[in-house]
């Protein structure tokens, strides 16, 4: 299945890739009724479990995304590496063979788009093409199939076999089987995928996926194959009911998961994939973006009690628009009742990761010197989380970090303001206690303790000191990234990694506009500028050079210049955004945009 | 095109090799039937498995005096009352989450001894461990532990060339296994001992012959040859000990059971190890004791009687001897925060073959404290020595090192 | 093959080699002619193994040249050294930064497999077994590093300087207990292990000894990880150490220590068995030509390492196959031979299961060496660390594929990378019943896929743990 996935893939890579003008591929010839496109769907069988269409070669080769992808200086740079550049002379030698270019050959040969599809019944994966000139296809197919028995014949390999079936005649090359139907290329790596097919052509009253329950309902998407605009090149509908019981031993399909970090992360998403009948994903090309959807409907009855601290109340649970803060690497917002979730841990988890979890309770109340961690603690707050990261800047070379870290904080709300910022600020005196005690064992710098009010912010904040005995050959060690702090505005507590930051987040808007709140849908939004990340790179390229020494066992130089291609690359990239929402239907979506604003 | 070429031709590459390995030497065949021979009928072959509780298990809250009024005093919040305690005397009962081990008690293969601890105990969890690990004072310590000195005593009893001992875990090797004289590796994962075979031969299947004393002078290649050639031979009856299933029920797939398993596959491969180590962390329950502490005692029930199990299915159970240990136990009275902090005396447990008495000396008083903890009665450098002498048939003195006669008093712990 | 021909036999009892006779600079003769065998003896004993480029300067130049590699004095080592120390130094600070001593060892791992100078990174791993202080009680990256940057300092140089340096390191008086040495309880764990351990070796001193010399080190302190003179904390009275009545402070015990007749037989006799032979010890007869060199020269060491290194015994057919590889030897050996990188990081990781992991030794007497090498699982190790490595994607012989790296030297067929491996990687040749299966073997399929399988076959092979 992977390699016929990736043969498309590298031939519609070339061909899309290989000329930047447009050749002779505008007569798209005239359009096909939409019936016939459509009884695609009825010819797969009813045990197919994914099914992608993917749009004619015209909407993704034309489109800005590849005019203005061809022109980045790390695609020049990749286009002429050794290893394409082997490739690409492959490609010449099969388009002197076939007396055409590659490209021409795509555009014609998905004048009507591209059906994929998987049939775990047969373990077949089927690729179906409809081109807009029947008799070009038979001409092309006669030229490639002659060309692989000319080579099997001068490479010693078995002969190219073929056989008829229902009128229809199929060639086995290698593992692959072909087969031209009219206007229509058949490939297969399985002739029982391939004969089903044949018979649901010639008998469309055969049970097909085209009247299976999960496809119909998500059958409404469309491609848009409108250049120059939003083009949506590639949808994929998913029989998620046939998948989950196929995989019933997944760690994504069991009722209480198996990690932590899954369920934090995931939890409400694993409530629909045990639940819901079917998915489906888009990809779409924006003059200046790509976004991909993830989506599938959604029922409240799916979200379990256990899981109201994900999705909230009724699935109501919303994010707040997250911080804006001038230069931020990352800004998250999410709807995580934390407190709710580790006191339900009994539900969500089975036995031994509420066994670590009844540990890591007992450490952690011991830390917040007996305070409960799940009630007390976690349940100070309220379900809105936000953090954001920042680059720091340091006063001088002689006081900054030999690694340099963004600074990190996070807001949220708090239940009880009047009552809880003393307790907070009793818990983080002793937090900046426990660590000091903690570090001279272990001979780490000391913090400091100190505390301001800004206007009617207050702000408690623990700072590093330099240690004026000893030696920093290297730098300053790595905790002089952080001054742990802890701040309040209004009903708001501020956990920072640094004093800086906590300021600056306490002094922005932290209601955000109203309106924003109101039509929110999302329950976890991130926001990436992927500038300032490479920023934040590009401040520690030394210990990413050392890193790479160490891990690939390179000389500095080699190891130079594969940073500076991974730092090149994200340049092309401006801002990325991560929604996820449920709403009737729930939807995890991503947005990259490919030229910077 | 080339691609598939190479695929077949390095298919067919494989099945010879396969079919090749198959036929080692004349000489290595003769060594393995030797070595295969030797592993079955060992001369002493008692193993001890010693598992430590780091953090200080809380004895009292382990097995527990329910019916002493003192200890339902000093434990408002954190007792187990007669209702929920697995009872196994009238006196004495385990924590609820201790099902195996109370099975254990009760077919006689589990043995607890009382009030263990040393003179002017340390509450310092580093210190105490050292303590308990040296059998040493910090003045008076010399950088190696009581089972190094065991395996240093009885070096010259050993001829086989699989490791004295075997520390089973990613952290540092504990000091009672470090000695000047011997080295005791650390394994974190099976697969240190199975020979990958990624389709070549293995190493002494090239040799038909020993090498002769002509060749090799000064016997070094005799020694390695041989060495390999026992190294192969382990991990060949180690792969049909992994290969073996377990009929009823496998290790719990914790922490520990993973560890636990790796030890019994390797006691079931027919390794001439001896001394095997295992450490469990995470009983520092300062607060929110309750579920934390049954976590962890459960986790140590299943997987010890998961251990206990696969020993008896093979055979193996009156060889096999499982020791526990914590470096203290926990202060009577609980605190504030539904926790316990650093103590002293607590109870050891022995298991696996059949012990001389179910509970070795007495519950210490609960009314006769010292700073608020339990007052030892059995110093643990005796149990050491009497664990020597009696299972493993060394001098106790020599691997106490503490410069006193040990066992200072007889303990009866073994039948024989 | 090659064979040295001998002016010994090699099954001469070692109490039957003449003093006078072994540490003479070998020369060359027809019978004893400077050969493939010799230039490969040299570099695995001096060194940590040679590039084929190397071997065949060093076969075309002679001893002097070969000894002139293995101490980065060679005309093209000038030109490497400088990119060689930037290399270093970015790892270095990468690993330092992040404290872990585990990366340290990567750092140094990189050294020995890349430095110019390996003998001094041999050196440097000598006495790192001597004055050994492991990582996991010292739990300080930036004290182990210091202490290996000490130990590199000094490592071919004089050894007073070097002894009183280290009793002054942090890494080794925490690793010893150290840290506080108070008048009233002077501390004997380093005072003992200078003499047993350090310079003297084990009845070459009293318990009276250890007291005394315990009083002259009280007093010095590692305070905020730096060493430091207490006066108030040192027992200023007279001490009598031997037979010495009026030493007073730790510089002077530790000369009076030094110049005791058994140091310089102990050091020479623990550079033998690292250089030449790990059994069995040589006799004091055959050590105390070293010896009085050692002494005649202030207590050189380079001076008795290239005697050694250049000697009759060390280069004679009787050495050959009389040393174990050490775990780090095994591993840096076959990677300098076929010019290998790989993820150092997870190279430090492989060699923990073969029983070496450097920062990281075994107690403070360091690795036994020898015979105590081997065992089950260690061997195990071994034969997995070759598959590991060549598993690992990042794993390059000279930034290649090691198909391509093999066509460039030259080697072309199946049989001549058998003979390649026979003649580089082993210290005693494969016997024909080993050559033929071997041959008959991998000679089939792809190379890619044979190279590799021959190669693991042959670092599989009893042999290949000898040097």
């Amino acid at each position: 299945m992977r390699c016929y996935c990736s043969i498309v893939l590298v031939f519609a890579m070339a061909g899309w890739l290989s000329s930047t003008c447009v050749l002779d591929a505008q007569d798209a010839g005239s359009p096909v009724e939409k019936s016939m496109q459509e009884s695609v769907e009825n010819w797969l069988p009813a045990t197919s479990v994914i099914y992608a269409k993917l749009a004619p070669a015209d909407a993704w080769l034309d489109h800005p995304f590849r005019t203005w992808l061809v022109e980045t200086e790390p695609f020049k740079k990749v286009w002429r590496s050794p290893e394409v550049l082997k490739a690409r002379s492959g490609i010449t030698v099969a388009e002197f063979a076939l007396g055409t270019k590659i490209e021409v050959l795509l555009r014609k040969l998905t004048a009507h788009g591209v059906h994929l599809a998987f049939d775990p019944k047969t373990q077949g994966v089927v690729l179906l093409a409809q081109a807009n000139d029947e008799e070009w296809l038979a001409r092309m197919a006669k030229k490639v199939i002659d060309f692989a028995r000319k080579d099997a014949e001068a490479n010693g390999r078995s002969p190219i076999e073929s056989a008829e079936y229902l009128g229809v005649e199929g060639y086995k090359v290698e593992d692959g089987i072909f087969a031209v139907m009219g206007p229509w290329l058949m490939v297969t790596n399985k002739s029982e995928l391939a004969k089903a097919i044949i018979d649901r052509k010639l008998d469309p009253a055969l049970p097909s996926m085209g009247n299976a329950s999960w496809h119909t309902k998500s059958n409404d998407w469309k491609l848009d194959t409108e250049v120059g605009d939003v083009a949506r090149v590639l949808a994929i509908d998913i029989d998620l009911a046939s998948i989950r019981s196929a995989m019933s031993d997944n760690d994504l399909f069991q009722k209480q998961a198996k990690d932590f970090g899954l369920e934090l992360f995931l939890g409400g998403i694993l409530s629909l994939l045990q639940n819901a009948p079917n998915a489906s994903m888009t990809l779409d090309m924006e003059p200046a973006a790509l976004s991909a959807e993830l989506s599938c409907p959604t029922q409240i009855e799916w979200f379990t009690e256990a899981r109201e601290y994900y999705v909230g109340p009724q699935a109501t649970g919303r994010a707040l628009p997250p911080l804006q803060i001038e230069g931020s690497i990352a800004a998250l917002s999410t709807y995580r009742n934390l407190s709710e979730m580790w006191l339900r841990s009994g539900d969500l988890f089975g036995q031994e990761v509420n066994d670590q979890l009844a540990q890591a309770d007992s450490t952690l109340t011991t830390l917040f010197s007996g305070k409960d961690f799940g009630s007390d603690i976690l349940g100070a707050i309220e379900p809105e989380l936000r953090l954001i990261a920042i680059p720091q800047s340091f006063e001088s070379d002689a006081l900054s970090p030999s690694l340099k870290l963004p600074s990190f904080a996070m807001v949220a709300k708090l239940r009880k303001p009047e009552a809880m910022q003393r307790e907070f600020k009793r818990i983080f005196q002793s937090f900046i206690g426990f660590l000091n005690v903690v570090g001279a064992m272990e001979g780490q710098p000391q913090l400091d303790l100190a505390s301001e009010t800004n206007g009617s912010l207050p702000i408690y904040w623990g700072s590093y000191i330099v240690d004026a005995d000893r030696k920093y050959e290297n730098g300053l060690p790595i905790q002089f990234n952080f001054s742990p702090a802890l701040a309040f505005s209004g009903d708001f507590v501020i956990l920072s990694s640094t004093a800086d930051l906590a300021r600056r987040v306490a002094e922005s808007n932290l209601n955000g506009p109203s309106e924003a709140v109101e039509d929110g849908v999302s329950n976890t939004l991130v926001e990436l500028n992927v500038q300032a990340l490479k920023g934040a790179l590009e401040s520690n390229e030394n210990a990413m050079i050392a890193q790479n020494m160490l891990e690939k066992g390179r000389t500095r130089s080699d190891a130079a210049r594969e940073i500076e291609t991974l730092l090149s690359i994200l340049e092309l990239m401006g801002r990325a955004r991560l929604d996820l929402s449920f709403a009737e239907r729930a939807a995890l979506q991503l947005r990259v945009e490919y030229v910077q604003p | 095109m080339k691609r598939r070429t190479f695929a077949l031709g390095s298919a067919s590459v494989a099945a010879g090799i396969a079919l090749d390995s198959a036929l080692p030497g004349r000489w290595m065949q003769s060594v393995a039937r030797e070595l295969n021979a030797s592993a079955a009928h060992p001369t002493n072959d008692r193993i001890l498995v010693v598992l430590q509780l780091s953090g200080g298990n809380d004895g009292l809250n382990t097995v527990i005096p329910y019916r002493d009024e003192l200890y339902l005093k000093a434990r408002p919040n954190l007792k187990i009352d007669a209702a929920s305690v697995l009872s196994v005397t009238p006196e004495m009962g385990f924590h609820p989450s201790m099902k195996d081990m109370a099975d254990s008690f009760e077919s006689g293969r589990l043995s607890v001894v009382q009030g263990v601890g040393y003179a002017s105990p340390n509450r310092s969890h580093f210190e105490s461990m050292d303590i308990w690990h040296s059998c040493q004072t910090k003045q008076e310590r010399h950088g190696n532990g009581w089972l190094g000195r065991y395996l240093a005593a009885s070096a010259n009893e050993r001829d086989s060339t699989d490791a004295p001992g075997l520390h089973i875990g990613g952290e540092a090797l504990p000091l009672a296994l470090v000695d000047r004289q011997v080295q005791v590796p650390s394994i974190a994962s099976i697969e240190q001992m199975r020979l990958k075979k990624p389709g070549v031969s293995e190493p002494t299947s090239l040799m038909n012959e020993g090498p002769d004393p002509v060749s090799d002078p000064s016997g070094l290649l005799g020694f390695v040859s041989t060495s390999t050639a026992s190294a192969l031979a382990a991990s060949e009856r180690l792969e049909k000990a992994m290969a073996t299933p377990d009929q009823s029920g496998d290790f719990p797939s914790t922490g520990l059971g993973e560890r636990l398993k790796i030890i019994s596959r390797l006691i079931l491969s027919g390794l001439g190890t001896r001394i095997y180590y295992v450490t469990f962390d995470g009983f520092d329950t300062h607060a929110n004791q309750p579920d934390a502490h049954a976590g962890l005692l459960r986790q140590w029930s299943e997987a010890s009687g998961a251990f206990c199990k696969s020993m008896q299915r093979a055979g193996q159970q009156d060889r096999v001897l499982l020791m526990t240990f914590s470096e203290f136990g926990r202060r009577v009275s609980e605190n504030a925060s539904q926790g316990t902090d650093h103590g002293a005396a607590a109870p050891m447990f022995f298991a696996g073959p059949e012990l001389a008495t179910p509970i070795v000396g007495e519950q210490p008083s609960l009314s006769d404290l010292e700073d608020g903890d339990l007052r030892f009665h059995t110093d643990f450098r005796d149990v050491y020595a009497t664990v020597v002498q009696d299972w493993l048939g060394g001098s106790g003195t020599a691997a106490v090192d503490d410069g006193v006669e040990r066992p200072s008093r007889p303990l009866k712990i073994f039948r024989s | 093959m090659y064979s040295l021909s001998q002016s010994i036999a090699p099954s001469t009892p070692i109490s039957a080699i003449v003093p006078t006779w072994a540490w003479q600079p070998w020369s060359p003769s027809d019978e004893e002619p400077w050969n493939e065998a010799r230039v490969q003896l040299m570099f695995r004993r001096g060194g940590f193994g040679a590039s084929p480029q190397q071997r065949r300067e060093a076969l075309r130049g002679g001893p002097k040249v070969t000894l002139a590699i293995l101490k980065g004095e060679d005309r093209s080592a000038a030109g490497r050294r400088e990119t060689f120390e930037l290399d270093s130094e970015a790892i270095g600070t990468s690993v330092r930064t992040g404290s872990s001593s585990e990366g340290l060892a990567a750092w140094w791992l990189h050294r020995m497999l890349q430095s110019p100078s390996p003998l001094l990174e041999k050196m440097t791993l000598f006495w790192h077994g001597h004055f050994a202080t492991g990582a996991e009680k010292v739990m300080d990256a930036e004290l182990m590093y210091q202490q290996n940057q000490l130990l590199r300092r000094h490592a071919l140089g004089d050894f007073r300087p070097m002894v009183q340096a280290i009793s002054r390191d942090p890494a080794m008086l925490i690793y010893l207990d150290s840290v506080s040495n108070r008048k009233a309880h002077p501390n004997e764990n380093y005072a003992r292990e200078l003499m047993e351990l350090f310079c003297l070796g084990e009845g070459n001193y009293s318990e009276q000894d250890v007291q005394q010399l315990a009083r002259c080190f009280t007093g010095w302190e590692i305070r905020r990880k730096m060493f430091r003179f207490n006066p108030y904390q040192h027992d200023s009275g007279l001490k009598t150490i031997f037979d010495q009545a009026d030493i007073e402070s730790g510089e002077d015990a530790i000369d009076c220590v030094l110049a005791r007749s058994a140091m310089p037989r102990f050091v020479c006799t623990k550079l033998v068995r690292y250089f030449v032979c790990d059994e069995p010890n040589a006799p004091d007869s055959l050590i105390a030509p070293l010896a009085d060199q050692f002494v005649r020269s202030g207590y050189s060491i380079g001076e008795i390492v290239d005697t050694i290194l250049q000697s009759r015994w060390m280069l004679s057919q009787w050495s050959v196959g009389r040393k174990i590889r050490s775990p780090v030897e095994f591993a840096m050996e076959w990677m300098r031979s076929l010019e290998a990188t790989t993820n150092l990081e997870h190279l430090a990781r492989m060699l923990r299961p073969l029983g070496q992991a450097v920062f990281y030794p075994p107690n403070v007497k360091g690795w036994d060496g020898g015979r105590a090498w081997i065992n089950s699982s260690t061997l195990i190790g071994r034969s997995n660390f070759v598959v590991d490595l060549l598993g690992d994607p990042n794993t390059r012989f000279d930034g290649k594929s090691l198909e391509q790296w093999c066509s460039d030297q030259g080697i072309q067929d199946h049989k001549s990378w058998i003979d390649w491996l026979n003649e580089s990687l082993l210290a005693i040749p494969l016997s024909d019943s080993e050559y033929q299966p071997l041959f008959d073997r991998d000679n089939e399929g792809a190379a890619s896929a044979s190279r590799a399988n021959a190669l693991i076959t042959v670092s599989r092979i009893p042999k290949f743990l000898l040097s």
